[in-house]
């Protein structure tokens, strides 16, 4: 029972002290626990996330650089969690992705074993998993469980879409990019992968162009050509060289095709 | 000025008022031996509807005076100067008209009879003419008035609203729901700072409910209120909250608004600090200067942090409070780069005078 190979293993992520000195104090002595990590903010979150890789993280919502749900969105796999917040005008969102539980702040002991007693039933739903294995792999073989990385990844991201979309974040190894929308000149399409292209970078996302423009503002990002998604705010005009072949011209230089159905949907905007 | 439709039913009832006035004159002028009623009538009734034109256009001269601010022997001068000037041009452009009816068969004997009259119509015309300046004064002062009597009950209107929105509002219950979760985290671990915070939690509240019930406080009330709250603060983000204070003294009597200065401070945590790992420091200042005061709440923010949606309700209420009570003396500036976040508010020392500015917008009338 008390084994520690059956222990849930929880990651602490809150970015106040006092907030994560009450979990600490309400876990101590709780049965089948152990507490492999405490973070301050999200960036640290999505890489102790990585490196630890626990059953549970206890999740703060409103902290520094990411949010909760960034958090989440970054981890790109199935995890339990648990919210610990003081707001509770996020509690829709995070059980339309499936959030264990969520506490409000302040909460009793018991409110707290009660969310790691459903904590435990999630993670035995997901599905055995080697411990210690590196988060992809370990994604991998969560695909036989309840559900598959992709779709969690896309519902999630379809949830998100109601509000368009602020930023992209982009997970490079050990890096986090955090890329404003309003900086990216256009998206191109590449396979399975997506390219966005800055002022001065070009980063690649796994995720369709479909799937990005529904998130994105669609009064601001035009489908301007089968591969590639225009931020209006870069444009700088449109030429025409023949019957219906188009070339739009970014503020940038860049030059980018326009299809026929493209450029209506840009007349439609402008 | 004055909408047409408005004015349009008053004529009728003018005109009528003015048959009689013009009977008279007719009457005075049959007076003199050998003028017809024909000839009386021939210059009564364009006697009469060119002063009546006069007594209307007299309006404007006397809406137009700023009668609250000039001495009352002035302004007396001022209309018996218009009014003997006005009676002078209708007298003078009657006696033309008299003059060419003069010239003609029936009427001969009428500049004779305008002459003999000429200083009793002259009197008459002063008359009448001080009449409606009279009435058109009063008119004016009584539309002020109630022009006056709907702002003030607008101005309480908003008040009120303002001091409901001020207690429900202006302390986000947010901050005491962390407040409360960190006492709970501190219980145990650390004692001290679990009872410090409890007991500035005390001081908090009982100095907001305090003052929330006050019209105004001084500047040093509301700076010792915003020290508790920042205090509390502190024990939440640690050494991530830092302050620094840059107060002239010379303005902590100046009376301020209850809470106007917290909500610029739960902004520079809420959307400042906490979004930041390292955290940063808050700076309040206070200048003196330009008739009252200028308070500063300057903060770091992350500048990749998601775009804020414009105004917050906190910093809107503030904004709108200071304009209910000062008006254009007070107000509310947002200086911001993707870094920083400045707030500038202005408070006048003394509250600006509820109807400063007599212009167009209030002589309106519905």
């Amino acid at each position: 029972m008390m084994s520690k190979t059956s222990d849930l293993r929880l990651l602490i992520v809150d970015d106040e002290e006092p907030a994560r000195l009450l979990l600490r104090d309400y876990l101590r002595g709780a049965p089948g626990v152990t507490i492999v990590g405490e973070c301050a903010d999200g960036f640290a979150a999505v890489k102790a996330v990585t490196d630890l890789d626990p059953d549970l993280l206890l999740l703060d919502i409103q902290m520094p650089k990411l949010d909760g749900l960034e958090v989440l969105e970054l981890i790109g796999r199935e995890i339990a969690v648990v919210f610990v917040t003081a707001y509770d005008e996020y509690s829709i969102r995070a059980f339309e992705i499936h959030a264990v539980d969520y506490l409000l702040k302040p909460y009793s002991r018991e409110r707290l074993l009660e969310a790691l007693d459903r904590a435990r039933e999630r993670v035995a739903r997901l599905g055995p998993r080697r411990k210690g294995a590196p988060a992809s792999q370990a994604a991998a073989t969560a695909g036989a469980g309840s559900a598959t990385l992709p779709e969690t990844v896309a519902a999630m991201d379809m949830r998100r879409s109601r509000r368009p979309l602020e930023r992209i974040l982009i997970r490079d190894r050990a890096r986090i990019h955090v890329i404003p929308v309003g900086s990216i000149h256009y998206v191109e399409a590449q396979d399975d992968y997506i390219s966005i292209v800055t002022k001065d970078r070009k980063l690649l996302k796994q995720q369709t162009l479909n799937e990005l423009g529904q998130a994105l503002d669609e009064r601001r990002f035009v489908r301007v050509h089968r591969s590639f998604l225009l931020n209006i705010e870069h444009l700088a005009r449109i030429e025409t060289y023949a019957k219906d072949s188009r070339i739009a011209i970014l503020k940038s230089g860049a030059q980018l095709p326009v299809s026929r159905s493209g450029y209506e949907r840009l007349r439609g905007l402008l | 000025m004055t909408p047409l439709a408005t004015t349009r039913r008053f004529i009728p009832p003018y005109l009528a008022a003015w048959v009689p006035i013009a009977g008279l004159l007719a009457a005075m002028l049959r007076l003199t031996p050998g003028t017809t009623w024909t000839g009386a009538l021939a210059v009564a009734i364009p006697g009469s509807a060119l002063l009546s034109f006069l007594c209307v256009a007299i309006r404007y001269p006397v809406r137009g005076l700023p009668a609250e601010r000039m001495p009352v022997s002035r302004l007396l001068a001022l209309h018996l100067g218009g009014a003997a000037f006005a009676t002078a041009v209708w007298l003078g452009a009657l006696r033309l008209w008299v003059e060419v009816l003069g010239q003609t068969r029936p009427f001969e004997l009428l500049p004779e009879a305008f002459r003999s009259h000429a200083p009793l119509l002259a009197a008459a015309g002063l008359l009448l003419y001080l009449l409606a300046v009279t009435f058109h004064s009063l008119l004016r002062a009584v539309e002020r008035s109630r022009e006056a009597e709907r702002r003030a009950l607008e101005l309480s209107l908003i008040a009120r609203d303002a001091e409901i929105a001020l207690l429900r509002s202006q302390v986000d219950p947010h901050f005491l729901f962390n407040a409360l979760n960190s006492i709970a985290g501190l219980t145990r671990d650390d004692p001290d700072r679990a009872r410090t915070l409890c007991l500035r939690l005390g001081d908090f509240l009982r100095a907001g409910l305090r003052i929330g019930s006050r019209a105004r406080i001084s500047l040093r009330e509301e700076l010792a209120l915003a020290r508790d709250y920042l205090e509390i603060e502190r024990i939440r983000f640690g050494a991530r909250l830092r302050v620094a204070e840059d107060v002239d003294e010379a303005g902590l009597s100046c009376p301020v608004p209850p809470l106007i200065l917290l909500p610029l401070l739960e902004n520079a945590v809420r959307h400042g600090i906490s979004g930041l790992v390292e955290g940063g420091e808050v700076l309040i200042g206070v200048r003196v200067g330009g008739g009252g005061i200028e308070i500063i709440v300057e903060n770091p923010r992350d500048a990749e942090a998601r775009s804020r949606a414009g105004e917050g309700i906190g910093l809107r209420n503030v904004r709108r409070r200071l304009e209910t009570l000062y008006g254009r003396a007070g107000g509310l500036a947002i200086r911001e780069t993707p870094e920083s976040f400045r707030i500038e508010i202005a408070i006048p020392r003394q509250l600006a005078p509820e109807s400063g500015d007599g212009g167009g917008a209030s002589e309106r009338q519905g």
